[in-house]
């Protein structure tokens, strides 16, 4: 049966030691999970993943999946032929006849690399051939080994495999390889963001949402459905956990001081959190957080909200300015749903003037006064779970 | 069945009885208006007395009345027959306008004209305050003769008065055009007698079908078509008529001239009554029978603690169909008003809480009552 043959190679993974296999191995289940429904093998060979996949996956499928697994530096898609000088260069001749126009193509060199070493010809003689019999098919290209227009490569390992481009990915780690987190994600522009860059370090997340509804619509629910499906094709499904928060804003609005609110806010919505994470066996609480970007995120309010819970709070974002998010939200696909105008939270909860420099003390004392500790269980057990 | 739609002055549903006529006059005349032939000639005929129909219905004369898409478009042309003009003076614009004048500030800017707003406290363009903004370089007034959020009605005749003595004073023309989109079928008037160069109207918000409404233009009124490439209209407004929606158009507004209006003035009154019970709401618009006058189908009322899109939330929710009118930084590119900013004489917490309903002649007391203990019902939830 024909089947799509894509290589990809590996970057910090390769630099592993004695766990390398188990890097190496995740990286496999989470490729085969993203390309199922299709019958697909993928198989390790000296540094690289050999992917193959049945031909009627359409081929945008696996680049998508591919262009989007963390633990891919780049990949490409291959002819497999027998290993034969004749079909190589048959090969070789019919790619750069496919490639030449779409590419603006005037220039090539061609690369072998001959794993395979009880093959006839070295890896100089491979490229010799090869450049010979695409220059005899086409005239009008020129060889030029310093800054070609594009680079034929040549493998020699159980068969031969050409690919003359190779399209950069993700790079970072295998995600399930670090655990996995619980990603807050409010329907703005930081938060997925954050849980971009935690998955791109092997980090699987489960997402949160607090929904206030009627002070928040239900289209800014949609919208956090629409980010996590965005996410979601970077992670290996990822389960959303939506929790009525209505009644425990009411509460802050009504008992505690309206230039706390925020931070009260932030504290229940914290607590809410390590409790779904303990739950749902996650080791950490991811935000969106950047330092000094609002006033509950100076360093004394993430100070305080930080206290709320002894689970570690990953923030990588925290050095970050607003544009340099801004330009990873727009890589990532995400920027266009952040950007709908369907905020997450009610003006009338938001306080003229929040607190910058909170007094930790006196907030413990302010939190313990609001009381909502019924209700933030209750919360919980009423959150509505989606998975995606 | 209780009738939750109270968005009337955004669209209307078709009256069956439009809907009779449109089906009718696509068999009965399906033949071009413009063609030479015998169905043609039919077709043209009917034509002519729809327009003699409507134009008898605004008591003015049939080479007034042209047919054009809708009222935005009657704007438009009005709007843009300005630029053939070698003087490029000032716009008076009231801060009523509808976007589809209102909008047009940045393009005639760029044209080399000074556009300036009329103010309207609480609604109402003071016609004495316009004399004085009225200078010599004014070459055209827009004012509206129903406002579509607070339901106030312009004294459009007091109006052109002023602007017809500063042309003496001047001695030069100014254009006085003005919006009836929200007035036909609402309250009782005349075009003939409001006294205005140019006017325009949609038959959506009557009953009628939508892409297709009114421009009357005052006879040798010298106006310029905004598009070119067919004679139709007296070369005003090119294009096929759609004589369908033509006859519907002026079926919907016989039936909506001849309407009963001490029924809209009834529903509006008892739903006065019955709101000014609850204290958390407020009435921005004018009493119906306070001094001011208002046209009964528009009221906008608010909840001051609560932003609009939140409050009217849990009345969608309940299957009520009704606009917003403020912009709360929570959506404010989506909200379906925005409150205009001009318009003062309302504080902030007023406005943000302002949504507007627009009732008609089909609601029932029952509808009315209905409404009043929903709304108590959604303010009773955000004031537990």
């Amino acid at each position: 049966m024909e089947k799509h043959t894509f290589l990809a190679r590996l970057g910090e993974i390769s630099l592993k030691g004695q766990n390398r296999d188990f890097f190496e191995k995740k990286l496999k289940m989470n490729i085969k999970y993203k390309l199922r429904p299709y019958r697909n093998t993928v198989k390790k060979q000296k540094g690289r993943l050999f992917i193959e996949v049945e031909k009627d996956c359409p081929v945008e499928h696996i680049h998508n999946v591919l262009s989007k697994t963390f633990g891919i530096v780049a990949y490409s898609q291959a002819i497999r032929c027998e290993k034969d000088l004749e079909s190589i260069l048959a090969s070789a001749v019919s790619i750069m006849d496919k490639e030449k126009r779409p590419r603006s193509i005037k220039t090539f060199k061609v690369e072998s690399v001959r794993s395979d070493k009880s093959f006839y010809l070295k890896s100089y003689d491979i490229s010799k051939e090869v450049g010979h019999a695409i220059l005899m098919a086409h005239d009008d290209l020129k060889v030029d080994v310093h800054n070609p227009d594009c680079v034929v490569k040549v493998e020699i390992r159980d068969a031969a495999y050409i690919h003359p481009y190779e399209v950069p990915g993700q790079g970072g780690l295998p995600v399930g390889t670090a655990g996995k987190a619980l990603l807050m994600l409010s329907g703005g522009i930081d938060s997925p963001v954050a849980g971009w860059y935690m998955a791109k370090r092997g980090v699987h997340q489960e997402a949160i949402y607090f929904h206030a509804y009627p002070y928040t619509s239900d289209e800014a629910k949609e919208k956090v459905i629409s980010l996590a499906k965005i996410l979601n094709s970077y992670l290996e499904g990822i389960t959303l956990h939506i929790i009525p928060f209505t009644d425990v804003q009411l509460k802050i609005k009504e008992k505690g001081r309206e230039e706390e609110q925020t931070l009260l806010m932030r504290a229940a919505m914290m607590k809410i959190a390590e409790k779904i994470a303990a739950d749902n066996n996650c080791e950490a609480i991811v935000t969106g957080e950047a330092l000094s970007q609002v006033a509950s995120q100076t360093l004394q309010s993430l100070s305080f909200t930080d206290s709320i819970s002894p689970l570690l709070v990953l923030r990588p974002l925290i050095g970050l300015d607003k544009e340099e998010i801004i330009k990873v939200s727009r890589t990532i696909g995400t920027f266009e749903t952040s950007i709908l105008p369907y905020e997450d939270c009610c003006t009338l909860f938001s306080p003229k003037h929040p607190l910058v420099r909170p007094d930790k003390e006196r907030m413990y004392q302010s939190l313990s006064h609001v009381d909502m500790d019924d209700l933030i269980e209750q919360a919980c057990k009423d959150e509505e779970i989606i998975k995606l | 069945m209780i009738n939750r739609y109270y968005d009337n002055a955004a669209t209307t549903q078709m009256s069956d009885g439009a809907l009779e006529i449109y089906s009718r006059t696509v068999r009965d005349f399906s033949a071009n208006p413009s063609s030479a032939y015998q169905a043609g000639k039919l077709a043209h005929k009917e034509l002519e007395r729809q327009r003699e129909k409507v134009a008898s219905l605004f008591r003015v004369e049939s080479s007034e009345i042209f047919f054009t898409s809708g009222a935005t478009e009657s704007n438009s042309i009005a709007l843009h027959n300005l630029l053939w003009k070698k003087k490029r003076g000032t716009i008076l614009v009231s801060a009523l306008e509808h976007p589809s004048i209102a909008r047009y500030k940045a393009f005639f800017e760029d044209q080399g004209f000074t556009w300036k707003i009329i103010s309207a406290p609480e609604g109402y363009v003071n016609p004495q305050q316009l004399a004085q903004q009225i200078t010599s370089d004014c070459v055209a007034v827009f004012v509206l003769l129903v406002h579509n959020i607070l339901g106030t009605v312009q004294q459009i005749e007091e109006i052109s008065s002023v602007v017809k003595e500063k042309e003496i004073e001047f001695n030069c023309s100014i254009h006085l055009h003005c919006d009836i989109s929200q007035a036909v079928g609402k309250i009782d008037f005349s075009l003939n007698s409001l006294q205005v160069d140019t006017a325009g109207c949609s038959a959506h918000k009557f009953e009628g079908p939508r892409g297709t409404g009114v421009l009357y233009v005052r006879n040798r009124f010298p106006l310029r078509a905004l598009s070119n490439g067919g004679n139709q209209e007296n070369g005003l407004r090119p294009g096929t008529q759609a004589l369908p929606s033509i006859s519907a158009m002026a079926y919907a507004l016989e039936q909506a001239m001849e309407s009963d209006k001490q029924h809209l003035k009834a529903l509006r009154t008892r739903f006065e009554q019955s709101i000014r019970a609850d204290r958390r709401i407020t009435m921005l618009s004018p009493s119906i029978d306070g001094n001011t006058p208002a046209a009964p189908n528009i009221i906008s009322i608010a909840d001051r603690n609560v932003p609009s899109e939140v409050f009217t939330r849990l009345l969608y929710d309940k299957g009520y169909a009704l606009s917003t009118t403020s912009a709360c930084s929570n959506n404010s590119r989506h909200a379906a008003y925005s409150w205009p900013q001009q318009i003062s004489g309302f504080d902030k917490d007023l406005t943000r809480g302002a949504f507007r309903l627009s009732f008609s002649r089909h609601h029932t007391f029952s509808d009315i009552d209905t409404l009043v203990s929903d709304i108590a019902d959604v303010c009773s939830y955000f004031n537990r």
